[in-house]
């Protein structure tokens, strides 16, 4: 019973369940793809991290006074609840400006614990150049 | 109780498998829906969440397992030239079957899970799935037990192999899970069922039936032994590590991950393999696609098998992982091996076997058309709204567009999927008419004839 199965080169069909095998040649094609994928396999084994290597993101932070400024001055300073700030520095002295930002006035909070002394003076820079 | 007549458990299996591709499919067409109109049906039962595992869950677990089971319970007492062990315990395992699957669509519509992907129910169904699972591997391993041809076609190496590849996947991605503690570990675990149950199971089953169809529906002779060696050998070596490529980039050890990607990659071999066997065996019957459905399904479901194992292997390596993981994409491909390859092989399994059993044609040849080409014309939508989608969602989080302006970009292509889904959807409503028309049909010829009998004598 198993003899019909090493009969490979005869080229003969086996008959199975009423379905005949045929003993056709692996495709050339076929035969040269198998090879470089094991090839490639080796390779990446040994060659290859197996990861994406990413490299820590070290984004030059210059923009940070625009990000501060349109992030949470603007939600009240551009929507009218609060006054607009185009040219602020030509009307206030920047001590003013930057205690404004720290301790608040009127109905702005305080928000001077939230920022680092760097940080309000590049939102001051910023501001600086809004008109 | 249960039924002994012949066939009966192929028959009933299949009925019960459309059945749960309208529900599941339902569901999943609600998915789509929901990314339109969110606000949708949005009560405690179906919010997203857990519309979107039931949708999973009921195609493969439900549709395509029972499809699956259907076709073996005619395919493997062929092969083996012998008769199914026991009707009646077919019979009643679908019983059994279908009221756990019951059981863990309520569970998680309810909101219980196991938050594993293809492993979503929670665990007092799964073991219940199991011995449900077991019974039929019992059955038909009983059956190949008692046959008469001594040698075994491919298929039967196929699907024997899976009976006993299904159960052991569903227990260690389920089981040992619950007692590891969560993190990394129980991620890993749960991909080994997440990806074995695309791979020990619908692939290799699937891949079966085909084995099984292209020579029934040909008249050719299979085309070559020994790649359908290569190929079982080779699927059922390194199909098991596929795993850790779903956690690629991610904080596994490398050599886990090169663990993952390499096994990926060595895919292609069984999967060209298969294929070249397949194509090979279709030479000069090309043109008999014209004209049989079921030869067509079974063609375009190998298109699509190649599709899906040429995107696979790419999507696992590292560098194609980082752009498309997350996105639109992983979807598209996810559909295309469950739906467009094998859901499209188990309609072929369905239109060649029924008229079998029930001993009269399918009713409808038009249905059997609109059934294909809703199907296909569907997925292909489907598809390709999702992978533009994805590799468009994808560049824009690595520019670093704003998330909530990514959400927004990708209105047009959400539609599209819905559109696609939506005929993919409807197609099946032919395939369920066509075969209640049929077996009611059939039904009413064999009275008739009988009463013929009876008159004449």
């Amino acid at each position: 019973m198993k003899k019909e199965y090493q009969q490979h080169e005869s080229k003969e069909a086996d008959i199975v369940s009423d379905i005949k095998i045929e003993h056709n040649k692996v495709p050339k094609l076929l035969v040269v793809v198998f090879y470089v994928v094991a090839i490639w396999a080796i390779g990446y084994a040994i060659f290859m991290p197996g990861k994406l290597a990413v490299e820590p993101a070290a984004a030059p932070q210059d923009n940070k006074g625009e990000l501060i400024f349109e992030g949470t001055c603007l939600s009240c300073h551009a929507t009218g609840a609060a006054p607009d700030l185009s040219g602020v520095t030509d009307r206030m002295p920047e001590e003013d400006i930057k205690n404004v930002i720290k301790k608040g006035r009127n109905s702005m909070p305080a928000i001077g614990h939230l920022y680092t002394e760097k940080e309000i003076d590049m939102v001051y820079e910023y501001l600086k150049d809004y008109r | 109780m249960f039924t002994d007549e012949k066939w009966s458990s192929s028959k009933n299996w299949f009925i019960a498998a459309v059945f749960w591709i309208i529900i599941g499919m339902s569901m999943g067409l609600l998915t789509a829906t929901k990314q339109i109109w969110p606000e949708l049906l949005n009560n405690r039962w179906f919010t997203y969440g857990h519309v979107r595992s039931a949708h999973v869950m009921l195609v493969i677990y439900a549709w395509l397992s029972m499809a699956y089971v259907g076709s073996m319970f005619y395919m493997i007492p062929k092969l083996a030239k012998t008769k199914v062990y026991s009707e009646k315990l077919g019979n009643f395992a679908l019983v059994f079957y279908n009221v756990v699957i019951l059981e863990g669509f309520f569970a998680l519509l309810f909101g219980q899970t196991e938050v594993i992907e293809y492993g979503e129910f929670p665990l007092w169904v799964d073991v219940q799935l199991l011995v449900a699972i077991g019974l039929v591997a019992y059955n038909l391993f009983k059956t190949v037990g008692r046959r008469q041809e001594k040698m075994l076609y491919v298929s039967l190496w196929y699907f024997l192999g899976s009976l006993l590849w299904l159960p052991l996947t569903w227990i260690v991605g389920n089981f040992p899970a619950q007692w590891i503690p969560s993190g990394v570990q129980q991620g890993l675990m749960g991909w080994f069922l997440g990806h074995n149950a695309i791979g020990l199971w619908m692939t290799t089953v699937g891949v079966g039936q085909i084995y099984y169809l292209l020579p029934k529906l040909t008249g050719r002779p299979l085309y070559s032994h020994q790649l359908s060696m290569i190929g079982f050998w080779a699927i059922a070596t390194f199909y098991v590590w596929n795993g850790p490529h779903h956690l690629m980039n991610g904080p596994i050890p490398g050599w886990i991950s090169k663990a993952g990607v390499i096994p990926s990659i060595v895919l292609l071999i069984p999967v060209w393999a298969v294929l070249a066997n397949f194509w090979g065996t279709m030479k000069g019957s090309w043109s008999q696609t014209r004209t049989s459905v079921p030869l067509r399904f079974t063609v375009a479901g190998t298109i699509f098998y190649l599709f899906a194992c040429l995107q696979g292997p790419l999507q696992a390596l590292p560098s194609v992982s980082s752009v498309i993981k997350f996105t639109h994409w992983t979807v598209g491909h996810a559909h295309m091996g469950p739906f467009g390859a094998f859901s499209f092989t188990s309609f072929a399994a369905i239109y060649y076997i029924l008229p079998k059993i029930v001993g009269r044609e399918m009713f409808s040849k038009r249905a059997m058309e609109a059934h294909f080409w809703f199907s296909t014309v569907g997925f292909l939508v489907f598809a390709f709204s999702l992978w533009i989608a994805g590799v468009v969602q994808g560049f824009a989080w690595i520019e670093g567009v704003p998330f909530l302006q990514t959400v927004l970009m990708m209105e047009p292509y959400v539609q599209g999927r819905a559109i696609g889904g939506t005929m993919m959807y409807v197609a099946q409503f032919f395939l369920a008419w066509n075969m209640y028309k049929t077996i009611k049909l059939a039904k009413l010829e064999k009275k008739q004839q009988a009463q013929q009998q009876a008159a004449s004598a």
